[in-house]
């Protein structure tokens, strides 16, 4: 069922907490494309951008917040080739990410023990999506011709996105009861 | 809630939290791209014999054999000729000649004293002095089939040699033209000397993926490079190539701003006037309630009812206050529009 009471009208302190999130997102990511090899830069990245998204949906809990972040990060991140992708294509496969993120937002509600499985999930579908739409767009010729390597690394970036949604949850248990938070969410 | 209950449930959200966290970590590690590019769960680990098709000739007979023990012979020659390693050919022949030969010396014998060709004289004496000193437990049963087959399969090895040979100095020679460009080969250069190990190593098919992989780094590299050096061309130039469109876009933000900026002032006063109108009657209704509850119906103290008043009153000041501000704004402007139509007229 899709959940209906996350339609809702997005205020300023939305839009600041994204541009913070998608901030330190584009910060440790050039230092990780800085001092890391290519595969390991791609694979911290991309945890942080999982984890950053994540904590995004639970913090400000609308639909559409995964695609605005997914989106300001590739518009600030246009040149860095962090995630294997520059340009207009970074930000077609970023917007894809978001989208299946939301889907699986909006459509999975399931909880399990204080974890939100949607927003696990989602992390971890968008994660696996980028490089898939990343080699897709860039050629598919190439893909499949080393198709095994592809599905490897959908399949690493499957669980990078996992562990980016695990250690948001975490962030956020710890969070969530702390004074900004709670300012930020009720306005008090 | 009761605290135990509160403390399971963390237990419980902790324990999910690091079976899910391991679950990603070995799933990292498992398909986690190395060096080049392939994880360990799915290799791509496809050997020369794999890839071979024996097609059986045929024309089964000894003298065939003997030809295609001598053309393997030759094989083995062309690729020393190329100083390549030859010990896996080595070792495949001499289990042709053991299949060749079998347990019957006496046979080759009687095919020596037989032949008029001298060449396959030579060979077969060459070949009766090997099988005299072949051990016993090195004996295979004597079996045409199996010499036709490895000696197809020395062919196709040294015809894949010499593939990847070529492939070797092919990609060799795009990763200096590459580097001339100034585009970074570092990758590929590992990854080429890589399969020049396994090359040397008579691991032609492990050479042939690396040099796969390593003309996809070199492509990789020079689309990443172009890709850069346009954009870099692209800000550069940006205002040089654009500046008119930007002059223009700039005069007509000016000339439109004051004009837009009017617009969206009055739609604000008119939306804040309409709000705080109905906030007006809002409160007045709030003061006759509250003077009905004191004053009628007696529910609340007058201590209470003036504290209340006193608060909508206050606000009613404030709305009262900022009405005919909000009234001016709208009003000035239209005032000037009327203005500048009479002029006009």
């Amino acid at each position: 069922m899709i959940a209906i009471e996350s339609f809702r009208k997005y205020k300023v302190k939305d839009i600041i907490a994204i541009f913070i999130l998608v901030g330190i997102w584009a910060l440790f990511s050039s230092v990780g494309e800085k001092y890391l090899n290519g595969e390991y830069a791609y694979l911290f990245s991309l945890l942080l951008v999982s984890i950053m998204v994540s904590f995004g949906t639970l913090l400000i809990r609308k639909a559409g917040a995964a695609i605005f972040i997914y989106l300001l990060g590739g518009i600030l991140g246009y040149a860095i080739p962090e995630l294997g992708v520059i340009g207009l294509e970074k930000i077609y496969v970023l917007l894809i990410a978001g989208i299946i993120f939301e889907l699986a937002f909006l459509i999975l509600r399931i909880e399990l023990k204080d974890i939100q499985i949607n927003i696990a999930l989602g992390s971890a579908l968008s994660a696996a999506s980028i490089p898939l739409s990343t080699s897709i767009l860039l050629s598919w010729k190439v893909t499949l011709s080393m198709l095994t390597s592809a599905i490897n690394l959908v399949l690493a970036s499957f669980f990078v996105g996992l562990m980016g949604a695990v250690i948001s949850f975490t962030l956020w248990s710890k969070l969530r009861n702390k004074k900004f938070i709670l300012k930020f969410e009720y306005g008090l | 809630m009761n605290p135990n209950k509160t403390r399971i449930k963390t237990d419980e959200t902790v324990i999910i939290y690091s079976i899910l966290l391991s679950l990603s970590l070995l799933g990292i590690i498992l398909f986690a791209p190395n060096n080049n590019l392939l994880g360990f769960i799915i290799k791509e680990g496809v050997s020369v014999a794999d890839e071979f098709q024996y097609v059986p000739p045929e024309d089964l007979s000894m003298n065939n054999a003997i030809q295609a023990l001598i053309g393997s012979e030759k094989e083995r020659e062309l690729l020393e000729a190329f100083n390549l390693t030859t010990y896996e050919i080595n070792d495949s022949l001499l289990m042709a000649k053991r299949y060749f030969i079998g347990n019957d010396l006496d046979g080759i014998k009687a095919a020596i004293n037989k032949t008029n060709n001298s060449q396959f004289d030579r060979y077969l004496n060459s070949l009766y002095s090997f099988g005299k000193t072949v051990p016993a437990y090195d004996i295979q049963p004597k079996n045409y089939s199996q010499v036709f087959r490895i000696t197809q399969f020395i062919k196709y090895t040294r015809q894949y040699a010499f593939k990847v040979y070529d492939a070797i100095i092919l990609a060799d020679e795009k990763e200096k033209a590459y580097k001339k460009e100034g585009i970074d080969t570092t990758e590929a250069v590992h990854l080429i000397s890589e399969a020049d190990v396994s090359f040397n190593s008579e691991r032609y098919s492990d050479a042939e993926q690396l040099l796969a992989e390593a003309d996809k780094k070199l492509e990789d590299s020079k689309k990443e490079f172009y890709r850069v050096e346009y954009l870099v061309f692209l800000s550069k130039n940006f205002i040089m190539r654009y500046w008119l469109e930007i002059l223009v876009i700039l005069v007509i933000v000016i000339v439109s701003a004051p004009t837009i900026t009017k617009k969206i002032r009055i739609y604000r006063a008119k939306r804040k006037l309409q709000t705080l109108q109905i906030e007006m009657g809002i409160v007045n209704n709030l003061i006759k309630n509250a003077q009905e509850e004191c004053f009628k119906f007696r529910k609340i103290p007058e201590s209470l009812y003036e504290v209340r008043v006193a608060k909508y009153k206050q606000r009613l000041s404030e709305i009262k206050h900022t009405i005919p501000v909000l009234i001016g704004i709208i009003e000035d402007t239209k005032q000037k529009k009327d203005n500048g139509a009479g002029g006009k007229k």
